[in-house]
């Protein structure tokens, strides 16, 4: 595989790249998509939702897939992206191990 | 365009080719070791229990929803690749299992196993007539594609009671029937994503809850009906996850496999379930 490492982004830069991805999807100003709402109160469909977290999981640059509950089982975006952000430090933990 | 197309019963065999025959080597690179291809059942397991029990809980709940035990013939509609057969046969006693495929592939290699106690038959349940009756019936992941898009409601319900029908007769009347089938949860069947419709699964048509109720009234008694949508998304994930692995690993070569395909398609369904979109029916039916 490649050797490019993985983007330990904060929470909160995660949680700004999810709510632009959201106001770009649905068409509306980043300010009006609250980090309190849940990531299925916007009518998103199944395939615009997983096309958002590839492209998450591209931007992160992770090796492995997030597992889809982090976003679909939070109770605001907020906790999906402080959820989302441990996911990410525990793979760049695992990556670390096995890097020389 | 118009096509002089035939709608087939009991699922199109061309469409049911065009999911399943992409090889067994790629299927076997991400299901579980019993080559299950349908959900795994989590219920009574622990949150994080592997996908191959999870599997196996999944064998064993269908074979208890139809009380199999020693000396029972049992029918699998969609017996893909026999790992059903196989749980009933090495752990629940039954003395025969005849599966119902329509994959030339997954014919071969039920046909390899070796036991005399299990065969498999390429035909679709409308077509076929056993040579004597079943105890009990199980069938999993195959009433997906019974129907067809083009049928209004009422004829989804026809061909789906004339399932229910079919199964009564094989029993000869008495016996059960466990069914593990996705459903239409809280989206309709207008709302299909068109990648899914056209580019997985061509030519098939989820039922919803009602049209089974409706469906079977008269025929069977639903002894028992769980949705277990999250099973399913738990389920696509781990594959999703297996293929990925796969592929890293050099087992599944993206460049001769339908990877990425795959992969999108396993996700959507999983995001599907967790939307509850889409649901897990398992029901256990007993003759009235």
């Amino acid at each position: 595989m490649n050797s490019d490492l993985i983007r330990q982004a904060s929470a909160e830069e995660i949680e700004s790249w999810i709510i632009a991805r959201i106001a770009e999807i649905v068409n509306v100003a980043p300010a009006a998509v609250s980090p309190d709402a849940p990531f299925d109160s916007f009518g998103i469909d199944s395939a615009k939702a997983i096309s958002l977290m590839v492209e998450l999981e591209n931007w992160l640059n992770l090796p492995d897939e997030l597992p889809l509950e982090l976003l679909f089982e939070a109770e605001a975006i907020r906790d999906a992206a402080t959820g989302i952000a441990a996911a990410v430090s525990d793979m760049a933990a695992q990556q670390g191990g096995v890097r020389p | 365009m118009i096509q002089d197309e035939q709608i087939e019963f009991g699922g199109s065999a061309a469409a049911i080719r065009h999911h399943y025959d992409v090889g067994n080597d790629f299927y076997s690179a991400w299901l579980d070791p019993s080559m299950t291809y349908s959900s795994a059942m989590w219920d009574g397991l622990p949150k994080d229990a592997p996908l191959e029990e999870a599997q196996q809980r999944k064998l064993d709940y269908h074979a208890e929803s139809v009380g199999a035990g020693e000396g029972m013939r049992i029918l699998d509609v969609g017996c893909g690749w026999g790992g059903m057969m196989r749980n009933l046969r090495r752990r629940h006693g039954a003395a025969e299992c005849v599966g119902l495929t329509l994959s030339e592939e997954q014919l071969a290699y039920i046909e390899q196993s070796g036991d005399p106690g299990i065969g498999a038959v390429l035909s679709n349940w409308h077509d076929y007539r056993p040579d004597r009756p079943f105890d009990a019936i199980i069938s999993v992941g195959a009433f997906e594609h019974f129907a067809h898009p083009q049928q209004s409601v009422d004829e989804r319900r026809g061909v789906y009671r004339e399932f229910f029908q079919a199964c009564r007769d094989w029993m000869e009347g008495k016996g059960r029937l466990s069914l593990q089938t996705i459903a239409y949860g809280r989206m309709s069947p207008e709302d299909a994503n068109p990648f899914i419709a056209n580019e997985i699964f061509p030519a098939a048509e989820l039922p919803t809850l009602e049209d089974i109720v409706v469906a079977c009234k008269g025929l069977f008694r639903v002894e028992r009906l769980r949705d277990d949508g999250l099973d399913y998304a738990r389920t696509c994930e781990m594959w999703s996850n297996r293929l990925r692995g796969a592929v890293r690993s050099g087992v599944v070569d993206p460049a001769i496999h339908p990877v990425e395909k795959y992969s999108r398609y396993l996700r959507m369904s999983a995001a599907g379930f967790r939307m509850r979109k889409i649901g897990l029916l398992r029901i256990a039916f007993a003759t009235e």
